[in-house]
């Protein structure tokens, strides 16, 4: 841990500096608002009472748009928020004294919400990155997303051990995690348990022997169901077919439900196998050898693996050892 | 004085028992509603009141009438608050005080934890504002300071839900008011047994306890398995992982409020030893404990005509057509014994409204295997009717306590093939230490186990000689430990022993009457 140190994602101090700057000016609105607002009130009044033109009146307009301006541009430089300052300036250069009298009031309700940003000046520096991230808590933070292994972590305990060997908590915990993530290989674990000596483990593996027959026979019959829909080819066929193979097997289903599952998964492999044993090129041929493999049936494998290397060469292989091959060899060999 | 937290219901009269159910009577029929109604009535001189708790208000009619020595019916619903919000703004200390009691409350559990919580809320103000309390910036407060001291690496929006449904009904429970009785006597732990709980140590009336299967167990078995309770620490499969979720959580609180029930009771009733174990593993006191099996009326059984062996060879599985009576596999059995006995009768008797959708699964089953001739799904039947066509008795249930189908056909002198759970092996073997023995009444079988039940009921309708003695036995012992007129007195003994008991010390804050 100690060679990860503490990762700065930027300069602390810059980062320190860049949050002070997000403080409202909240003085400095407190005064230029209400001064904008009288000036362009007066000239507004004395444009209507004098009978000045409009061009006089525009060119004070611009000047108090210009101070705002300088004001906006000051608070900017240093540091300062300037987003309320900026609005007030857009609002009064638009509107006049309208506009004006629109920002004296907005700005009050400005620093009420200013005072949450504040709060949240935290999440912000999470946010931008700008604070430092503790070397644990990456770690942590990497071991939930996926990125690292947890090293530490408890190892699994087989559970067929544990439900043998391991405390009424842990084999009834054992069982839970059974029923919530249920495999065909833990059909044993849970026939085990079902005879099981102690009661309270009985009584929870037939809950859960129960829950799991009901979800297998939902799941298979419509398995079998969407074979009749769509029949699934290569490796998915295969999968589907060793799917309901174990499902007729696990002793979950109903004889009659067994038995047509029995028959979907040995018709959808037999396709699936035929079809890839046609193709016998590329994940075909590997998707064949593998059920060939599963099977047990090596013969086929193996002449299924040179058959499917004699394609991938395009035969020029064979030719070579042909040619290679002494006369001798092929003598007495069927044609 | 505080006005709270006591408050028995000062106007009504005092009752001599007050039952505490959750669930079950008077709206659920079969098992523990059926024994309530039979204890309500065996009892004809006690008066009774009865607290039923439930979550939310009960939509179904009631399916007991409620015997003439019911004084009163009230109900409490646990999950109800959420409709008054509350401005409760409490000092941070009290806040924080608040939170630890409930956490050793929900984690630990105990009598004193219990009394802590009950002060502590009691200083918050009086009761009418504990709804207002618990839906309050308070009460915000309290569960984000458990949530950071107990699960802060877990997700707070689970944990809150979590946080408000435990602790919900742990306030409704201190929340209602208490019927007056002179003994409280609770058919459950969990939220009933709180209630208890709260009576003994606010009223210092005695408290009794019958657990007929264990409650917090069943809960823990419903709880591993849920759905809908979100895994928020990854834990792979590593059970080792100490960090606790959610889940553990809920668990945790059911076995802390267990223990708090079992701590204020006076007596812990149970129908079966491996029940005792069960309790004594989730803290029970073994001198509080004592068995109390349930009982049938004997009489009515025992003059019913015995199956001869010239009658067609029937079974019959008594029970309603549900998943936890595993129907499936007592069909199963039949189409494997019909190998053996062609001419065989299975009767399915028992109700086949309750979930529907199985009794169609049964039906599909008995149609796909050809068995149409053979399996009879009767539907709710007089079992005095047709007991008499019985050789064999079938039970294939997944979970029980103590069936009194066992009984009835025992009694009834037909033999009986039974899973392991519950009473059973005890009913059909008898206890190890029964003199003289009775010999077996049956055969115990597995679990989901096809081919052990059939060779079972092969055995007993092969050899009629052994299927004789068996019914005998059964008999015999059903006769001298079952009948109901003993689970009766023993009641009745068990009252009036704790009627005359001297009130223990109060130790809620009292009332100002």
């Amino acid at each position: 841990m100690a060679e990860l140190g503490r990762i700065a994602v930027r300069d602390p101090a810059l980062a320190a500096e860049a949050v002070a700057g997000r403080r409202p000016a909240l003085a400095a609105e407190a005064l230029c608002a209400p001064a904008a607002f009288l000036a362009e009130a007066l000239i507004a009044a004395d444009t209507v009472a004098s009978g000045r033109g409009w061009l006089t009146a525009g060119l004070l307009h611009l000047t108090v748009v210009c101070a705002l301006a300088a004001w906006v541009v000051a608070l900017r430089r240093s540091g300062s928020d300037t987003t309320n300052a900026m609005l007030a300036c857009l609002l009064i250069a638009v509107a006049g004294p309208i506009g004006a009298a629109l920002a004296l009031l907005y700005l009050p309700f400005a620093a009420t919400q200013s005072q949450d940003s504040e709060l949240l000046a935290d999440w912000y520096e999470r946010l931008a990155l700008s604070n430092e991230v503790g070397a644990a808590e990456r770690l942590a933070d990497d071991i939930v997303a996926g990125r690292t292994l947890d090293t530490q972590a408890p190892e699994p305990v087989p559970l067929g051990a544990l439900l043998a060997h391991g405390s009424l908590e842990e084999r009834q915990a054992a069982l839970g995690l059974i029923a919530r993530h249920f495999h065909f290989d833990y059909v044993p674990t849970l026939a085990a348990a079902l005879c099981s000596e102690e009661p309270v483990l009985r009584a929870q593996a037939a809950a859960v022997a129960a829950r799991i027959r009901a979800e297998i026979g939902a799941e298979t019959a419509r398995r079998i169901a969407s074979l009749d829909r769509q029949a699934p080819s290569g490796k998915s066929a295969l999968d589907a077919a060793r799917w309901l193979e174990r499902a007729a097997a696990s002793g979950f289903l109903d004889p009659p439900l067994a038995e047509r599952a029995r028959l979907a998964s040995r018709d959808l492999a037999g396709e699936a196998l035929a079809g890839c044993l046609a193709e016998l090129e590329g994940d075909a041929a590997r998707i064949a050898e593998a059920e060939l493999l599963r099977r047990g049936r090596f013969a086929d494998f193996r002449l299924v693996r040179r058959l499917s290397r004699i394609r991938a060469t395009r035969g020029t292989r064979v030719r070579r050892v042909a040619r290679r091959m002494p006369r001798r060899h092929l003598r007495g060999r069927p044609a | 004085m505080t006005r709270w937290p006591s408050r028995a219901q000062s106007g009504a009269p005092e009752c001599d028992v007050c039952l505490v159910v959750e669930g079950c009577y008077p709206y659920v029929p079969g098992g523990v509603s059926a024994w309530i109604d039979w204890l309500i009535r065996s009892q004809p001189t006690t008066t009774f009141s009865i607290v039923s708790l439930w979550p939310r208000p009960v939509a179904t009619p009631a399916r007991y009438a409620l015997p003439d020595n019911v004084s009163a019916l009230h109900h409490l619903y646990l999950q109800d608050f959420g409709r008054r919000p509350g401005r409760s703004h409490l000092a941070s200390g009290s806040v924080s005080l608040l939170a630890d009691t409930l956490g050793e409350m929900v984690t630990q559990g105990g009598a004193s934890a219990l009394a802590s919580v009950a002060r502590r809320l009691a200083g918050l103000g009086p009761r009418r504002d504990l709804e207002a309390i618990f839906n309050s910036p308070a009460a915000w407060q309290m569960v984000e300071r458990m949530y950071a001291r107990d699960m802060p690496y877990s997700s707070f929006l689970h944990y809150f839900w979590a946080w408000r449904a435990l602790l919900g009904g742990l306030f409704a429970t201190l929340e209602t008011a208490l019927p007056r009785a002179r003994i409280y006597h609770t058919i459950s732990t969990g939220y009933a047994g709180l209630l208890a709980a709260r009576a003994r140590l606010e009223t210092g009336r005695p408290m009794i306890l019958t657990e007929h299967g264990i409650y917090t167990n069943e809960r823990r078995i419903e709880l591993l398995m849920a759905d809908w309770i979100a895994d928020n620490v990854d834990k792979g499969h590593a059970l080792a992982d100490p960090r606790a979720d959610l889940r553990d959580l809920w668990v945790r609180a059911f076995e802390a409020y267990a223990r708090t029930c079992y701590e204020a009771a006076d007596e812990v009733v149970t129908l079966f030893e491996e029940n005792q174990r069960a309790e004594r593993r989730l803290g029970a006191d073994p001198a509080k404990l004592r068995i109390i099996a349930n009982g049938i009326d004997v009489a009515r059984f025992a003059a019913l005509p015995r199956a001869s062996r010239q009658q067609r060879p029937t079974i019959a599985l008594i029970g309603r057509v549900v998943p936890i009576k595993d129907v499936k596999t007592f069909i199963a059995a039949a189409d494997l014994l019909r190998r053996e006995v062609p001419d065989l009768r299975a009767l399915v008797m028992g109700a086949t409204d309750e979930d529907p959708v199985y009794a169609g699964e049964c039906r599909d089953l008995v149609r796909d295997l050809g068995l149409d001739g053979t399996v009879e799904l009767t539907g709710n039947v007089d079992i005095r009717q047709r007991l008499g066509e019985v050789h064999v008795a079938v039970l294939t249930s997944l979970s029980e306590s103590q069936p009194l189908v066992l009984l009835e056909a025992g009694a009834a002198g037909v033999p009986f093939v039974a899973t392991n759970v519950g009473l059973c092996r005890e009913i059909v073997y008898g206890r190890a230490d029964e003199t003289p023995h009775l010999g077996a009444g049956g055969v115990i079988t597995g679990l989901v186990d096809p081919v052990g039940v059939a060779e079972a009921i092969g055995g007993l309708l092969g050899d009629e000689t052994r299927r004789q003695a068996a019914g005998r036995a059964l008999e015999q012992r059903v006769r001298t430990y079952y009948s109901s007129e003993r689970a009766a007195s023993a009641y009745s003994d068990l009252y009036a022993r704790w009627a005359a008991a001297e009130p223990a010390p109060r130790r809620f804050p009292v009332a100002a009457e």
